[in-house]
């Protein structure tokens, strides 16, 4: 925008500019980018078609649920997945796991080698990064094992994610208004789900709307509770779920899907 | 160890999802780690809200409009700092007070160091409201235009001049402090 003013560490002098100045050697370390990378589940895809049987072996207990339908099949499976790299980050989080995350040596490699690595990322909102047509159907995610030695936080001071990861039913106020709490819970619902316990996740994910109008992950918990319904083989719980799910977010990218589950039943 | 062209494909044949979120990860990743980091976290806990802000990222990527991913990522980072920073600012109002940090008082001669410029520099950033750390992190220490961050945190231009505005009147104003911090010391 040709009306920006000059930005202050060029007209600044003495102590603002050093000031200003020092930002400009921020920049994260390798180890956190492979272990971020792990964590959701990017460090395995160069790995391939081995990460790909772990996925699926992983979420084969969640599939067969679904057999009744492929659709719900690579649902499931990319919820249990989600799951996966959630609660072991959180697991790791309740842990207070300790001291640094150990990055497996693949993990590390992995992320070294990504193509876009080398070159800074472009200023901000320059455009569209990503081009491609989304997925019309979620493939699996890959997410592997090594998600397990990520810990999420080190620190100390996180509050809001400690308090999110026991939700307080007694207490009167809602569970937790903060984001991480809101996360928390969802992986809750999700894990039930890919767990096999369907009734539980359906519960969870009925609780979450409940508990948070409007939340951040609103559209994911209602489409988890459309999965565990097709789990639970209710049928027409399921379709009214995604019938209200399509009305609120026609244009989500999970809509096709389950558009096309309700054109198949 | 940079030939990745066949895993790139390969990644493509396993999942198109996958892709995507490689590609926000590696377009993005050190972008969203320099705003944690810059809108007040430490090392630290830089790399863990980016891990956090690429998790929930993983999990939403279905909802998340193509070409967004960052403004998803950028405003899912500034959530995950506040949180993280709620006690520490917590601590700030209820005090009003300077906390004593008498190490980053500068010499009168400001021959000041990196390290001692980066401390002043977290302080006086964590001293502003959110919406005007994010505007002038932005601007000021990211280089992003106005308009490029009219619409990343899609908010009107008008917007970004005003915050950018109120933001340098404060940072000039703590800057002041530590100036006069300095030459008492």
């Amino acid at each position: 925008m040709t009306g920006d003013p000059e930005r202050l560490v060029s007209s600044a002098s003495g102590l603002d500019r050093a000031v200003l100045a020092s930002a400009g050697s921020d920049a994260p370390s390798h180890r956190a980018r492979g272990a971020a990378a792990a964590a959701v589940g990017l460090a395995g895809l160069a790995a391939g078609t081995s990460v790909l049987a772990a996925s699926t072996s992983a979420s084969a207990g969640a599939a067969s649920v679904a057999s009744k339908s492929s659709l719900f099949a690579v649902a499931l499976k990319v919820g249990a997945v989600v799951l996966a790299v959630g609660a072991a980050s959180y697991v790791a989080v309740d842990a207070a796991v300790p001291a640094k995350p150990v990055v497996p040596a693949v993990v590390a490699a992995s992320a070294h080698a990504s193509p876009a690595r080398e070159s800074s990322p472009p200023p901000v909102a320059s455009g569209p990064a990503v081009p491609e047509v989304v997925a019309p159907e979620p493939s699996a995610t890959l997410a592997t094992p090594a998600a397990v030695a990520a810990p999420l936080r080190r620190a100390a001071a996180a509050p809001a994610t400690v308090a999110a990861l026991e939700p307080q039913p007694s207490s009167p106020q809602p569970r937790s208004k903060s984001f991480a709490g809101e996360l928390a819970e969802i992986d809750a619902a999700r894990r039930l789900l890919s767990s096999g316990d369907a009734k539980g996740a359906l519960s969870a994910a009925r609780a979450y709307a409940t508990d948070h109008p409007g939340g951040t992950f609103a559209p994911e918990a209602q489409v988890l509770r459309v999965d565990a319904l097709t789990a639970l083989g209710d049928v027409a719980g399921a379709r009214a779920e995604a019938t209200s799910y399509l009305s609120r977010y026609p244009e989500s990218p999970a809509a096709p899907r389950l558009r096309r589950l309700l054109e198949k039943e | 160890m940079h030939a990745v062209t066949g895993e790139w494909q390969n990644e493509g044949a396993a999942s198109d999802d996958g892709v995507r979120l490689r590609r926000a990860f590696d377009a993005h990743f050190d972008f969203i780690w320099r705003s944690a980091r810059r809108l007040g976290l430490t090392d630290s806990e830089a790399d863990d809200a980016t891990q956090s802000a690429f998790i929930v990222a993983a999990r939403k990527l279905d909802s998340i409009e193509l070409g967004k991913e960052r403004a998803f990522l950028f405003g899912t980072v500034v959530r995950v700092v506040a949180d993280v920073r709620k006690g520490a600012a917590r601590r700030y109002e209820t005090t009003g007070e300077v906390p004593d940090r008498a190490d980053l008082a500068p010499a009168p001669d400001e021959a000041l160091d990196a390290a001692r410029s980066r401390a002043i520099l977290d302080d006086v950033v964590q001293r502003l409201p959110m919406d005007l750390r994010t505007v002038f992190v932005l601007f000021e220490l990211e280089g992003a235009t106005m308009a490029e961050i009219a619409t990343l945190l899609e908010i009107p231009p008008g917007t970004v001049a005003s915050r950018l505005r109120r933001a340098r009147e404060q940072f000039e104003v703590s800057m002041e402090r530590y100036r006069k911090r300095g030459g008492a010391a």
